[in-house]
């Protein structure tokens, strides 16, 4: 995969930049997005929740981000190789590098949300700077996670189209079962607690919002469940891979 | 050392066919059968050849006889169903000319991806980008997204830069025929230069005149079988032969298994 790096990495600006065709700030949108979402949603909802802004802020944002960049993964992985039929079908290049460019893709918008997020803490005064660091095996599990992810979910969403819509219901309603709206802390007052217990997903994102909270590591062990989490997948998607391989253009 | 060996490949697409489960239940009403047979279509069947460093094959036959399948197989695109591929030697293909490019990017971008995808890598891609630009001729129209671009445009853009590579085994599937009648002359003659430079070219086409020109060794296909195998005149004259009086020639039994 390292010998295709510059190809997965022009492929995924081309639809980095895709994003943002023809329009005037281009590229800043992906800086002002989530700008504006943090500021709409987080006056609003935080009132509602009745929670204080400075920390509810970090909390919310911190999950949605990484569940969004889960998100995009599954649903756009089902048509990763769907949509690069034109390449897939004429060019002997190893098949990874097209769920591998969406990962990318996907993986620097989340970078550019979350580099927004993080200078809106700054402006608010609630951004620890530690947080560049102890956020770094989060944001390496989450690639390694999506990367599987985008793997399984390219072969068996082109061999079984209804896949894709399969997907997309399963995410919606991950979204609520994974704390991310609320505090996992609202389960346990329920007696509820292994709803987010045994959800892969929730360690995996709590590696990337628990740093931005409070600035320092998570503990060990959810960083172990994850990152054992993200290898999984990866094993998983890679098998996937390895089992189909070629034959998966019989199903373009 | 360049060269592909296909062992007995034999090779059968399976049609997908776009069933749903409604239409399944009323199959199931109407015949009381419940999985309906999925067809298949044997593209290739048995063919076995080895291609040699410096060799010029060409591939006829009639439509659906299996040319650009296998081609494909020897590419490594499509996993042969049964049977052996086995190659050396960084390949590259000219297939489908107007796919594989990035609509809304610019004809320079896309020489850089292209080049990406065929193995080059950043720097090679610098060296050689003037090189392509001239040769494909667009001028201007290279800064301009490829969207607007006409069919005989793509064709020019692929070719220069899937040539322009030096690439060790050269897959062509039927493109000279598109583009300028000028741009096909100076293709022709990149081709043979390339040819000179010790690569490998299996070229299909339908245009005789061309296999005859470019090829020394041309293979006739048909129904997924090979009909003859052998020097281009003698496959191609046999061929003419065959289209005009539907007589196979006298070895073709030696030949076919």
């Amino acid at each position: 995969m390292w010998e295709y790096r510059h190809l997965m990495l022009s492929m995924a600006m081309v639809i980095v930049r895709a994003r943002y065709r023809r329009t005037a700030l281009g590229m800043l949108w992906s800086l002002l997005g989530p700008v504006a979402l943090v500021l709409s949603i987080g006056a609003v909802y935080g009132q509602i929740i009745g929670r204080p802004f400075s920390t509810f802020v970090p909390f919310l944002f911190g999950g949605l981000f990484s569940y969004r960049f889960i998100t995009s993964v599954a649903g756009g992985g089902c048509t990763a190789f769907i949509n690069a039929q034109g390449y897939v079908k004429q060019i002997a290049v190893p098949l990874v590098v097209y769920p591998g460019r969406l990962v990318l893709a996907n993986f620097i918008d989340f970078l550019l949300s979350f580099g927004s997020l993080s200078m809106l803490l700054f402006v608010i005064q609630v951004f620890h700077p530690s947080s560049l660091i102890t956020a770094l095996p989060g944001l390496v599990i989450l690639l390694v996670f999506g990367l599987g992810l985008g793997l399984f979910q390219a072969i068996v969403g082109t061999i079984f189209r209804d896949y894709q819509h399969i997907t997309s219901i399963f995410f919606q309603l991950m979204f609520y079962v994974t704390p991310i709206l609320y505090p996992p802390e609202i389960m346990d007052n329920f007696g509820r607690s292994w709803i987010y217990l045994y959800n892969p997903l929730y360690y995996v994102i709590t590696c990337i919002r628990q740093p931005f909270l409070t600035g320092q590591f998570p503990p060990v062990q959810t960083l172990g469940i994850a990152a054992a989490v993200a290898l999984i997948a990866l094993g998983l998607g890679t098998y996937v891979l390895g089992r189909v391989g070629r034959s998966v253009v019989m199903h373009l | 050392m360049n060269r592909i060996i296909v062992e007995d490949v034999s090779l059968v697409y399976k049609i997908g066919l776009d069933l749903s489960i409604k239409d399944m239940a009323l199959d199931f009403i109407r015949t009381r059968k419940a999985i309906r047979e999925v067809p298949t279509i044997e593209a290739l069947s048995g063919v076995s050849l080895s291609l040699a460093e410096g060799e010029r094959l060409g591939i006829i036959g009639p439509n659906g006889a299996g040319k650009s399948t296998l081609l494909k197989v020897m590419a490594g695109l499509l996993p042969p169903t049964r049977g052996r591929v086995h190659s050396e030697g960084r390949v590259s293909c000219m297939f489908e000319l107007a796919t594989g490019f990035e609509m809304n990017s610019s004809g320079w971008d896309n020489i850089y991806l292209r080049g990406l995808l065929l193995g080059a890598t950043p720097a090679q891609i610098k060296d050689k980008e003037p090189e392509i630009a001239e040769f494909c001729d667009l001028g201007k129209f290279l800064d301009l997204p490829v969207r607007c671009y006409s069919s005989g445009m793509f064709a020019r853009l692929a070719f220069a830069i899937n040539t322009a590579f030096d690439p060790q085994i050269l897959l062509i599937d039927e493109v000279i025929a598109a583009g300028d009648e000028k741009f096909r002359a100076k293709a022709n003659n990149r081709l043979k230069e390339l040819m000179d430079r010790a690569g490998m070219i299996v070229l299909v086409s339908h245009s005789l005149g061309t296999i005859c020109d470019l090829c020394s060794r041309t293979l006739w296909l048909d129904m997924g079988k090979i009909v003859m195998d052998g020097d281009s005149d003698a496959v191609v004259a046999a061929y003419k032969e065959y289209c005009k009086t539907g007589t196979l020639p006298p070895q073709m039994d030696l030949e076919s298994k």
